[in-house]
């Protein structure tokens, strides 16, 4: 999907303009408009309110609040809003400004030109380029020719300046074979709309990941897992030896699903050994218990889907082989061959999945937790999941799940591979 | 597990469906998580669990836990805004910690068990 590198967003209420300008080259960029509108619909599109949760979003790289606009810096100077911009600069707070042309570099000279010009500005201005704390921001965008005028009030540029940075899976002292990219995780947070207070359920947690990026929201996180190994920490989870902490050693030593948590002095989920086919869940009587239900289903690509009472004769055999390989890439010294392996057992697994697929059924997978999400979610309660799609396999097997209870609000696209790729699909229990 | 998850949890044993509503709990050890930031006192948070809880189950558990703890009969408005009440609900829902116990069908005497603070609801082949 092509997305635009701005987007003009009218506030209703005030009738403010903001510019969103979002990280172009980005994976998952597809993304970006529907966490947009799910945050926007969490707190309505006000000043105070994009700044705090542009803080808290992915996406967001910096908006503005724009004073002028015109198609021409002349047009734009007349245009500005001058009420709104004397009272900011009554206030005579160090400043900056800041110059951007998209779609063209322009030099240093040029943009001391520009900043020029604003010099007709009855103010004395306290010019502070270290540490600003108004950020005005002149911009150009050459596709459709305007130029803007505004003040900059949130802006995410370099990756280790994001409030999820100190979440990524490098730092992080637990971790699982497939813990989900923190990036992602933040991502379905809020497609989750998660809020504090929260009931927040993830029927297949694992190593806790997705839980992690909702309970940075403050939210009270539930999740189940029909394996208690990575639970508990035994075998599937594993410490991650660069992250050394005396007081983590201290609280919990046996490191499980409960050590990040401990780790980011957040609130402790809720984790059962619970099966999703037989949920101890007690909604029949006490209605639906949930705010939002986010999680990644087990596809058999990664991790595989199971349930109680089925025979694992094939899928066993299928472990045998991949770990086979895994063995034999070990001893194998010469990285060029281990990258060649990689591949082939990548090719192995897209071929062994489609089989699982059918054994195990993914498609009733989807529905069974559609369904139990249709008891478990309150009414405008949203459901948040992966769901894996293959362009080589016939359509019927990339059709989205579908469910009577519940409406379709949006689905982001990741792609792994030139046919395979994620889908973050967001859906709503009818009203 | 906190007395939040105790507070949902039904026994799903294949053909009980009576009265399987709260499990008996027995915690025989237990722990107050208070070094976490998380874990700070907060009416409002309190206030939102007041509206999700069932009181009833709630109260009945507490009542045979010998936490020193025991809740009135009833919630009510005025009650919501108590501090004291508030204080020991957030004790009772938001810090303490069961890390060893089991939970005990009260229709059909299956136990779960609770482990490191994961209560295991997985029943056998035979159950489902």
């Amino acid at each position: 999907m092509e997305c635009q590198a701005d987007i003009k967003i009218q506030s209703e209420s005030k009738g403010s303009l903001y510019l969103v300008h979002f990280i172009k080259k980005y994976k998952y960029l597809d993304f970006v408009l529907n966490e947009l509108e799910s945050i926007a619909e969490i707190f309505g599109v006000s000043k105070e309110n994009l700044y705090q949760q542009s803080r808290d979003s992915i996406n967001i790289h910096k908006n503005p609040l724009v004073f002028g606009q015109g198609d021409s810096i002349e047009s734009m100077l007349q245009n500005l809003k001058k009420d709104k911009l004397y009272a900011l600069l009554e206030q005579r707070k160090p400043l900056k400004f800041d110059v951007e042309i998209l779609g063209k570099t322009i030099s240093t000279k040029e943009k001391v030109e520009i900043i020029e010009r604003f010099g007709f500005l009855p103010f004395d201005p306290k010019i502070d380029l270290k540490n600003p704390e108004i950020i005005f921001k002149v911009l150009q965008n050459t596709k459709d020719d305007q130029w803007y005028f505004g003040l900059q009030i949130a802006s995410n540029r370099e990756e280790r300046e994001t409030f999820f940075h100190k979440y990524h899976l490098r730092t992080r002292p637990y971790l699982g074979p497939t813990s989900t990219e923190t990036q992602l995780a933040f991502l379905m947070a809020n497609q989750g709309q998660v809020k504090e207070g929260d009931f927040v359920y993830d029927p297949f947690v694992g190593t806790g990941s997705i839980a992690l990026a909702c309970s940075h929201f403050n939210c009270i996180q539930y999740g189940s897992d029909l394996d208690y190994r990575v639970l508990h920490g035994i075998g599937v989870g594993r410490k991650n030896e660069n992250v050394k902490n005396d007081l983590l050693d201290s609280i919990n030593p046996q490191y499980d699903i409960f050590t990040n948590f401990d780790y980011y002095q957040l609130r402790r989920p809720e984790i059962l050994v619970m099966d999703i086919a037989n949920l101890a869940l007690n909604h029949q009587n006490s209605g639906p218990i949930f705010d939002s239900i986010i999680c990644d289903p087990p596809y058999g690509v990664r991790a595989k889907s199971k349930k109680v009472g089925i025979s694992k004769s094939k899928q066993q055999k299928y472990e045998d082989r991949v770990n086979a390989r895994k063995q034999q890439q070990q001893e194998n010294q010469d990285l060029d061959m281990i990258a060649q392996e990689n591949q082939e057992i990548e090719e192995v697994e897209a071929q062994e999945h489609i089989t699982m697929m059918e054994q195990y059924d993914v498609q009733k997978l989807y529905y069974d937790l559609l369904e139990h999400a249709s008891h478990l979610l309150k009414k405008g309660g949203r459901i948040v999941y992966l769901f894996h799609t293959d362009t080589s396999l016939p359509e019927e097997k990339n059709k989205f799940p579908e469910h009577p209870d519940f409406e379709f609000i949006c689905s982001s696209e990741n792609n792994l591979t030139k046919c395979r790729a994620r889908q973050l699909i967001t859906m709503r229990r009818k009203l | 597990m906190k007395l939040i998850t105790h507070n949902i949890l039904m026994c799903n044993k294949k053909g009980c469906t009576t009265n399987n509503f709260p499990l008996k709990l027995v915690a025989t050890n237990w722990k107050d998580l208070d070094t976490e930031n998380a874990q700070q006192y907060n009416p409002a948070l309190l206030q939102r669990l007041c509206e999700k809880i069932e009181w009833n189950a709630l109260r009945q558990t507490v009542s045979t836990l010998n936490w020193g703890v025991n809740l009135p009969e009833q919630l009510s408005a005025e009650l919501v805004q108590d501090e004291a009440f508030l204080q020991d609900l957030h004790l009772l829902l938001v810090k303490r910690q069961i890390v060893e116990g089991q939970m005990v069908c009260p229709n059909c005497e299956r136990v779960y068990e609770i482990k490191n603070g994961i209560p295991n609801m997985l029943l056998r082949e035979d159950e489902v």
